[in-house]
């Protein structure tokens, strides 16, 4: 069944690009049955996954690479599920997203259908290889998304990702390669990795220095998982990225994308390092802290809608890390919690970044000269206003939507952590913070006297409507009730954690 | 009965749900579904408020496991311990009802349901009229929510939730700037304290692992929390400091008050919904629940402080304000110092009978004051005058509940207050070095009752400042004037202690509310520590001689200068200068917080950290290996010119270009050919795999 996900949508862009090229309309709709399909696959896990238990689930192995040992090995446990949940999801609404691309619909969409391919591999995988093998697939489609169908600054947006993301791929290898040779029998299989876990009473040569071979792997993962997160000082992409990449893309990017560093993080790290990762955690916790607040006090200053919603990404982001690093039960399921609440809020407020770009070609909060980019458009565009109230306040942790609850996890597991009590109440600041930037951002564009120049804005239409209701059905029903997605991680976090200590 | 509080808190929930989806579409903007929905709460509500008033002792509790998080614990443990279920972190809610909730949901329901029988009137015709029901009925349902909670958990979120809705409400006129201004500062300010309060409630999960009032209250009398620290501080302290940070902000105490004043950009109803029913005594409810806790961690004596100074300051700038409703915001804020200060003094009982009885006063007063505005379409106090003939049964529930406020005896305020200076003078003669806590207040009590004359003299006596407004000005439809009635009814002191409210001269007295709240103290396991019982004896005794004395001085001295002008207040305010400036100013609070705080520093400083970012984070560090490469790169390239070149001159130029042009053909930028060739490499990959050996 994973392989079927997995590959569907593979399925589906050999399809399209065999379609013709003057019917955008075909080319669109068999993007969307071919996302449907892992959609329902997705739903089907959902129904069928064991909560009790924290082994792997839907597994297959078959030998791919028999003379390195590298294995075709896919299976989620409940790290994975809420994951692969939140790819299907936005996948299948970012088609929806994408329906106004007008120009190389085919490769548009085919690109888009490779993306979903890899990075429901990358959650799926279970060998490092293969791991590895969808991380860098995804990298291309992303990489010509980004800069052929971006805004102004699109080639140098989509290199810097690219050769950011690279930079950390070399590091991944590296460890990848090192963990493979250092193990006996020779494997890259990451369960196998974790049982043995050989790496803590090893040493490494280095430059001359013998180092311990489980920190030296440690921090090579981290730093290449953390560009993808992105945590500081790794984070400079970022705000070029999503401004310059479609909507669909940036939705994508912060809704998926980023949870790949911190899942990797999870999925890899903590097992097979685990006295590494208990060395690394204050270290973790001070990036975390030192995120949110730096995310937040950029985005405080930015103008543009998009790189506002960007650096708010990067202090939502920091909970998470905060979270994983307090290594407690709360934290860490909170963190998790956190990575899909993010997911769904954050893909709301680009969708509506990118509603309100298709209108007016523009997202300035404040115009480069000074004047208003909006201003009072409220009036005028109703519906609009009321989901984006709604995507701003689970966004700033209202309770009843959320982002509350997920903060609070992390909060409480972090606090219980002495050591760590000092980061949570600078951390918190980032609780006022975040309310600032994204009220303020609220009333400049919404509030006040209308911008007489915006006042022919036509509301959401049903397609765009379609694509904010599914995210905000689950960003209300998971505030009030958050159980559907910490019941699918519960006891794989408990494993992990009874693993860590 | 417990059942009947999820409807309780229910009922305007759905309300809000109903209004804010068809509200629109239904007739009179279905205004009737929150009125109704209000009203059954209120009957709800009402059998179990009786029942305290009764009985004097109610005690339900539900509760149900909400979040469920399994703890990691090592296989080998549970294999060898087959009985045991694995353990689990659990966030419990319920609901608690006990005294103290079902005095809280028999006064809020009443309230809330008056206001929102008001608020039919007072906004028939505005704009977004159903939006304004979805707001308020979501905010009673908060405040109910957080009545009913017995866990600091959800306490929390249904006052974050009051925060917003008081945003939405605020901020209702959202062209007018200042109103968004408003809004966005009553926010931000509460939210301050609400991460204080937040950080509060998570060291109650360390100390307690548990939120529940009751466990807390158990784990405090079984010693929990003895030798547990938070940051090198008792847990305690730290976890009381932070809740009574909270309560700072949401109920606007110094100094983080600067935000209630401005809140009153909001529709009257509104105005009479956050400071009297809802949210500010939301904040001294906080500290009513949590009291054995601020207690134990020996933050009363700063509550105390912070209650007397707001009290007094904020009285100190009521008496120059012209502004209706910001006379009133002041000595709202001026109020609720008395409750804090009650609470800081351990007057609970006291604080919390306050807390009701100015509830009910003051949600007359704004329902009055918001009668006025819309008879005579101003806010400004010297555009009014002689409106006592034109509105009369507006200006006698507004006199009586300014008697009320006044503490003048047969009124309700008048037994509250003295209570709660009784308390701080009983507190002030114990602990003489506290001497200034019972001064703040008594001077706080001699100027309530000044500026609240002023505002009645100003407004409906004298003559007529405006005549074109006056003779337009006229008595409010039945929807308007019954609130008002039935809340002035309300503030006679016969139903809180007797008919003159003077303890030992009434014919007869009412017991219930003692009753009730002893009955909490022991629920809570408080036991107050009164002190010297003669001492309190003659505190309370010489309390009552003096708040009879400030008040009658405060109404005589408001009667001589805005009614007969015997005194002069422009010659005061030209001799006074300085001290009115600093009135007029409000202490120059949002100078240091809006102008300093805000603009010169966080806004500096984020604009400098961007760039920062922008410049060097990403410019120099990033871009720069760019450089570098660029650099070696050229570096290399002139190597590769003068060495290179000269010694391997033509065979390297061949293969260089040879493999040039192999590469450029896969160089072409078309999508289609690298979607190809990654479909190529994707579908041997596959081929590989299923077809490859197993």
């Amino acid at each position: 069944m994973l392989s079927w996900m997995i590959f569907s949508p593979l399925i589906g862009m050999a399809a399209i690009l065999a379609m013709p090229r003057n019917r955008p309309d075909i080319v669109r709709w068999a993007a969307v049955i071919t996302t449907a399909v892992p959609l329902a696959l997705g739903v089907m896990v959902f129904s069928q996954f064991d909560r009790s238990t924290a082994a792997m689930q839907f597994v297959e192995q078959v030998s791919w690479i028999a003379p390195f040992n590298i294995e075709y090995y896919v299976g989620i446990d409940g790290l994975s599920v809420p994951m692969v949940l939140l790819t299907v999801l936005l996948s299948f609404i970012c088609i929806f997203a994408s329906w106004n691309i007008e120009n190389g619909v085919k490769g548009y969409f085919a690109m888009f259908l490779l993306l979903e391919s890899a990075m429901l591999g990358v959650f799926c995988a279970l060998d490092f290889f293969l791991f590895f093998v969808f991380w860098e697939v995804m990298l291309l489609p992303m990489y010509f998304l980004i800069g052929i169908w971006g805004g102004a600054n699109k080639v140098y947006a989509a290199t810097k990702f690219f050769l950011y993301t690279l930079a950390g791929s070399v590091l991944m290898l590296l460890v990848m390669l090192g963990m493979y040779f250092t193990t006996e029998p020779h494997t890259f299989s990451l369960l196998q990795l974790a049982n043995l876990h050989p790496f803590s009473t090893m040493t490494m040569d280095l430059f001359g220095w013998q180092l311990p071979m489980d920190k030296v792997f440690f921090v090579g993962l981290f730093i290449g998982f953390a560009i993808k997160v992105p945590i500081w000082p790794f984070h400079t992409w970022l705000p070029w990225a999503h401004v310059e990449a479609p909507t669909a893309v940036s939705v994508i990017l912060a809704g998926v994308l980023l949870k790949m560093g911190t899942y990797g993080i999870l999925r890899i790290s903590y097992p097979i390092l685990p006295s590494a990762t208990l060395w690394a955690a204050d270290a973790m916790a001070i990036l975390g802290v030192i995120s949110i607040l730096y995310g937040a006090f950029c985005a405080m200053a930015q103008k543009d809608l998009k790189k506002l919603v960007a650096y708010s990404s990067v202090s939502h982001m920091g909970y998470v890390i905060l979270g994983m690093a307090s290594l407690t039960t709360a934290g860490v399921n909170g963190a998790v919690l956190q990575m899909f609440n993010h997911g769904t809020s954050t893909a709301m407020l680009f969708l509506l970044v990118g509603v309100i770009y298709d209108r007016a070609h523009h997202r300035w909060i404040v115009k480069p000269d000074g004047s208003r980019g909006f201003g009072g458009i409220a009036p005028v565009v109703p519906v609009y206003t009321g989901v984006m109230a709604i995507a701003v306040f689970a966004s700033l942790g209202l309770p009843g939507l959320s982002g509350f609850i997920s903060e609070a996890l992390v909060f409480l597991g972090a606090f219980s952590v002495p050591r760590f009590q000092m980061y949570v109440i600078i951390g918190s600041l980032g609780i006022v913070l975040g309310a600032a930037y994204l009220l303020w951002m609220f009333m400049r564009v919404f509030l006040g006297p209308l911008n007489e120049e915006w006042s022919g804005l036509t509301d959401m239409n049903w397609r765009e409507r379609f694509t904010l209701i599914p995210l905000t059905i689950l960003v209300v029903v998971l505030g009030v009730y958050p159980m559907p997605v910490l019941k699918l991680m519960g006891t794989t976090v408990a494993k992990l954690l009874t693993s860590l200590t | 009965m417990v059942q009947n509080c999820i409807w309780i808190f229910s009922l305007p929930l759905i309300a809000f749900v109903l209004q804010a989806s068809l509200g629109k579409k239904l007739p009179r903007q279905g205004d009737f579904i929150s009125v109704i929905a209000l009203l059954g709460s209120f009957l709800l509500a009402l059998p179990i408020f009786l029942q305290v008033v009764s009985t004097g002792n109610i005690s339900e509790a539900m509760s149900f496991t909400w979040i469920s998080l399994p703890l990691p614990i090592p296989d080998s443990f549970l294999t060898s311990h087959p009985g045991i279920s694995s353990p689990t972190f659990n966030l419990d809610i319920g609901i608690l009802l006990n005294n103290p909730t079902a005095i809280m949901l028999g006064m809020v329901t009443f309230c809330c349901f008056l206001i929102h029988l008001f608020s039919t009137g007072y906004m028939k015709g505005e704009d977004r009229y159903h939006m304004f029901f979805a707001y308020i009925s979501l905010f009673s349902a908060a405040m109910l929510g957080l009545v009913v909670s017995d866990n600091l958990f959800t306490f929390f979120m249904c006052w974050e939730v009051m925060g917003v809705c008081s945003y939405a409400l605020i901020g209702f006129y959202y062209k007018k700037p200042s109103a968004i201004n408003a809004s966005i500062k009553a926010f931000m300010t509460t939210r301050v304290g609400d991460t204080c309060f937040f950080l509060g409630l998570m060291g109650l999960y360390i100390v307690f692992g548990t939120s529940n009032f009751s466990e807390i209250y158990q784990g405090l009398q079984g010693g929990f929390a003895e030798g547990k620290t938070i940051l090198g501080v008792s847990a305690l302290s730290f976890i009381g400091f932070m809740i009574m940070m909270g309560t700072i902000g949401k109920s606007a105490q110094f100094p983080l008050q600067i935000w209630l004043p401005d809140a009153m950009e909001g529709p009257t109803p509104v105005s009479a919904l956050i400071h009297a029913a809802t949210m500010v005594s939301g904040g001294v409810f906080l500290l009513i629940r949590t009291f054995p806790i601020l207690e134990a961690g020996h933050v009363l004596p700063i509550i105390a402080y912070v209650g007397a100074i707001t009290a007094f300051l904020a009285a100190m700038v009521a008496v120059v304000q012209t502004d209706i409703k910001k006379v009133l915001a002041y000595s709202t804020i001026s109020q609720l110092g008395y409750m804090v200060m009650g609470i800081g003094v351990g007057a609970f009982a006291a604080a919390f009978l306050h807390l009701i009885t100015h509830a009910l006063f003051k949600a007359c007063l704004f329902l009055c004051s918001g009668s006025v505005i819309h008879a005579v379409h101003t806010q400004d106090m010297r555009e009014m005058g002689a409106l006592r003939t034109k509105m009369p049964l507006t200006f006698i529930s507004m006199l009586i509940a300014t008697l009320a406020i006044s503490g003048v005896p047969f009124f309700s305020g008048f037994v509250s207050k003295d209570r709660i200076l009784g308390g701080a003078l009983a507190y002030g003669m114990e602990h003489q070095v506290h001497a200034l806590i019972p001064i703040l207040g008594f001077a706080a009590a001699l100027l309530t009752a000044f500026y609240m004359f002023r505002l009645i003299y100003m407004t409906f006596c004298g003559p007529a400042k405006d005549e074109h407004k006056h003779t337009h000005a006229h008595e409010m439809p039945w929807n308007m004037v019954l609130p008002t009635l039935l809340l002035s009814g309300l503030s006679l002191s016969i139903w809180f202690a007797g008919p003159t409210g003077i303890h030992g001269l009434d014919p007869f007295e009412v017991h219930w509310f003692d009753n009730a709240v002893a009955a909490a103290q022991t629920q809570a396991g408080i036991a107050l520590h009164h002190g010297d019982e003669h001492i309190a004896h003659s505190a309370h005794g010489i309390a009552l001689v003096l708040s009879l004395i400030l008040a009658t001085a405060g109404i005589l001295l408001a009667t001589f200068t805005y009614l007969k002008h015997l005194i002069s207040a422009d010659a005061w305010k030209s001799r006074l200068a300085p001290l009115y400036n600093v009135l007029v100013h409000k202490y120059y609070f949002d100078e240091l917080y809006i102008n300093v705080i805000i603009q010169r520093g966080l806004l500096v400083w984020n604009n400098l950290l961007a760039r920062f970012d922008d410049r060097v984070v990403d410019r120099i560090l990033v871009d720069g290996w760019k450089d570098i490469s660029m650099g070696i790169k050229a570096f290399i390239g002139k190597f590769d010119d003068l060495v290179v070149d000269r010694i391997f001159v033509d065979g390297t130029g061949y293969v260089t270009a040879a493999g040039g042009w192999i590469l450029r053909r896969f160089q072409t930028g078309r999508v289609q050919q690298y979607v190809i060739l990654s479909l190529i490499g994707f579908t041997v990959a596959f081929i590989c795999l299923v077809a490859g050996p197993k």
